[in-house]
């Protein structure tokens, strides 16, 4: 009788005989059934209050994407040169260093198809095509095969029909998107793993001709853009290249979102933070202008598959000289800026006006006013720094002590309403990865004249 | 065993009734599965997490199986050890979250659909007889027969557990299987 056998055998036992041999394990094991019952209901009923909105641990996203770009300044050519020699393109984005992708989509069981996997030391995203819940897709971890003590957690997701596109972090550090790239590794999804195995990413083409816009003039010191002129397809496409002097910046997005009215959320929760955002409206278009002020608009992607979007098709012609304008574009700022205390009055408005630095821009916590015995509001006004050309856009506000964090922006003037138990009297907030929109104005010849060849 | 509205569920009428989103089922697979599944996650947490942790992985279990249950194929195995197959899986990811590094044991994750067995009837008296062997061990075979045979623990994990080498362990499991199939004159 071999062990496949005998497990056979075991499984298939009456359930008398098998709770006859539990209980005989479990002698001297204290059960509390009750307990077990009632966490059980519990989680029920939080699943059924939860089944109409997203839930999920960190950061649910909408427009945002998360990538870590370049840390030098390029103020000359041969220092962007550097830079650039170090840029991989993949798919419809531009990662630092080695970068790894899923070569082509296919599925890893009936439910679940991968579409596109990329890792580099500062992204790792996956997309997946399924008719399944989240609920369903349960935890999904990544396990490099190059080090298998190393696991990957799901920080954020964007679902778009039947279309899932997972970021990844590593909560083993401070930084939390900080990887380190491998081929291959363990997809773990929906209770069950798969191997999964990648190619490797070609660096960017330095013998393509790399357009630099000029430093001096933009109006954000320390952020420069650079562009390259592709073919794809017949038509013309034009890959975005950023450099930051600040290692902590990372690019969210090249083209600026439209907000209409804006709401995000904090909640901690049995699972962990969960914390959304809402859509945005669109984007603001950019264009290039031929000889003749001729303006053709950047498209991006009709179902991008990676973020940030950096890689835009054009209708513009190919062999013309274009200038490339970038009005503005939307940053992060990875690390906590403040931490601080506020007393909550028992009733009625206490003025605050404490300052916060956001590092690129300041804001004032001005007032906070008691609403109920377990809520209160806070007001903010923010962009009251002396640069503006930056705007602060988001940023994440986080606190023990409080359930539920629900912040409405509108222009500089946010409202936070907080949410807390009765008998909670102070609250110790941290404030991190504060966003903005960076308007440089940012003009790319594309001429020749600020050429960087090999 | 009845739930505790005095109804009583085959396999099937449960496992419709939990895909039915009744309440009543969901009762019921706790009253009925709570031991077994509390066994496992215990066998595999007690030492790393507290009593109300693994409860919690108890209760985590059961709002997988009603999450999931459109991944159950009664075809496949039978809905106990799917529901082992979903503890096994839920306690290795509260060990892991436990463990501050992160660090994790590859082989961890190495949980395949154990429960796509063959769905075998197996006579009454086979089983009675199967037992009345298995209880004929030493009370230490018999946990490390029962934990490895019905509950699907890794080898290295009874090792760890009992402190003996794991060949030890191959040679108890092994001495066992013959004594079996030597009863029921398998072949």
């Amino acid at each position: 009788m071999n062990e496949d056998k005998l497990i056979e055998l075991l499984s298939n036992f009456d359930d008398d005989l098998v709770e006859k041999e539990v209980d005989k394990l479990l002698e001297g094991v204290e059960i509390d059934m009750d307990s077990i019952n009632k966490k059980a209901h519990q989680k029920l009923n939080n699943n059924k209050k939860a089944k109409h909105k997203k839930r999920f641990p960190f950061v649910a996203v909408a427009c945002v994407c998360l990538l870590c770009i370049t840390t030098v300044y390029a103020k000359d050519i041969s220092q962007a040169f550097k830079v650039f020699f170090n840029k991989t393109p993949i798919y419809s984005t531009m990662v630092d260093g080695d970068a790894y992708y899923l070569k082509e989509s296919y599925n890893i069981n009936d439910d679940i198809k991968i579409d596109t996997v990329m890792v580099s030391k500062g992204s790792l995203q996956i997309e997946i095509t399924t008719d399944l819940s989240m609920n369903e897709l349960g935890d999904i971890n990544i396990i490099p095969e190059n080090n298998t003590n190393i696991v990957y957690f799901t920080a954020a997701y964007n679902h778009r029909g039947n279309k899932y596109h997972f970021f990844f972090t590593n909560t083993k550090e401070v930084k939390k998107y900080n990887f380190i790239p491998f081929k291959d590794f363990k997809l773990i999804i929906g209770g069950s793993s798969y191997d999964v195995s990648l190619e490797k990413a070609k660096r960017l083409d330095v013998n393509n001709p790399i357009y630099m816009s000029d430093s001096t003039l933009n109006n954000i010191k320390g952020v420069n853009l650079g562009a390259q002129m592709l073919e794809a397809g017949g038509k013309l496409n034009i890959q975005l290249i950023t450099a930051f002097e600040d290692k902590d910046l990372k690019l969210m997005s090249i083209l600026e979102p439209t907000y209409t009215r804006t709401t995000m959320t904090s909640e901690n929760t049995d699972q962990g933070r969960v914390t959304s955002s809402s859509s945005c409206g669109g984007w603001v278009d950019i264009y290039v202008e031929d000889k003749d002020n001729h303006k053709y608009k950047l498209k991006m992607p009709k179902d991008p598959q990676v973020y940030p979007v950096t890689l835009f098709e054009t209708s513009a012609p190919k062999d013309e000289k274009l200038v490339l304008k970038v009005p503005t574009i939307t940053v992060c700022y990875e690390k906590t800026v403040d931490s601080f205390s506020i007393n909550i009055p028992n009733k009625g408005k206490v003025d605050l006006n404490k300052e916060i630095d956001f590092i690129y821009q300041k804001g004032v916590i001005k007032n906070i006013k008691r609403i109920s015995s377990t809520s209160a509001e806070l007001e903010l006004e923010l962009n009251t720094g002396v640069d503006e050309n930056i705007k602060i856009t988001a940023f994440g506000m986080h606190s023990p002590q409080i359930k539920k964090t629900s912040i409405i922006f509108s222009g500089n003037k946010w409202i936070a309403d907080l949410e807390f138990d009765e008998n909670i009297d102070s609250a110790n907030f941290e404030i991190s990865y504060p966003e903005f929109v960076m308007k440089g104005d940012w003009v790319i010849n594309m001429n020749g004249s600020n050429k960087i060849e090999k | 065993m009845k739930g505790v509205n005095g109804l009583e569920y085959t396999q099937s009428a449960l496992v419709e009734g939990i895909r039915g989103k009744d309440v009543l089922a969901y009762e019921y697979m706790i009253s009925k599965h709570t031991k077994t599944i509390y066994c496992l996650a215990y066998n595999i947490l007690s030492g790393y997490l507290n009593k109300e942790d693994i409860e919690e992985c108890v209760s985590d279990v059961f709002l997988d199986a009603w999450i999931k249950i459109n991944e159950f194929d009664e075809e496949k195995g039978n809905f106990r050890t799917w529901l082992l197959i979903l503890t096994k899986y839920k306690a290795l990811t509260y060990k892991r979250k436990k463990n501050s590094n992160n660090v994790v044991d590859i082989e961890d994750f190495e949980i395949k659909d154990t429960y796509n067995l063959e769905k075998q009837f197996f006579l009454r008296q086979d089983q009675e007889k199967v037992i009345e062997t298995i209880n004929t061990f030493n009370k230490i075979d018999k946990e490390i027969f029962f934990r490895r045979y019905f509950f699907g623990e890794k080898i290295s994990d009874l090792a760890d557990a009992f402190s003996l080498s794991r060949s030890a362990i191959d040679n108890r499991l092994l001495r066992g299987r013959i004594i079996i199939k030597e009863e029921l004159n398998y072949e």
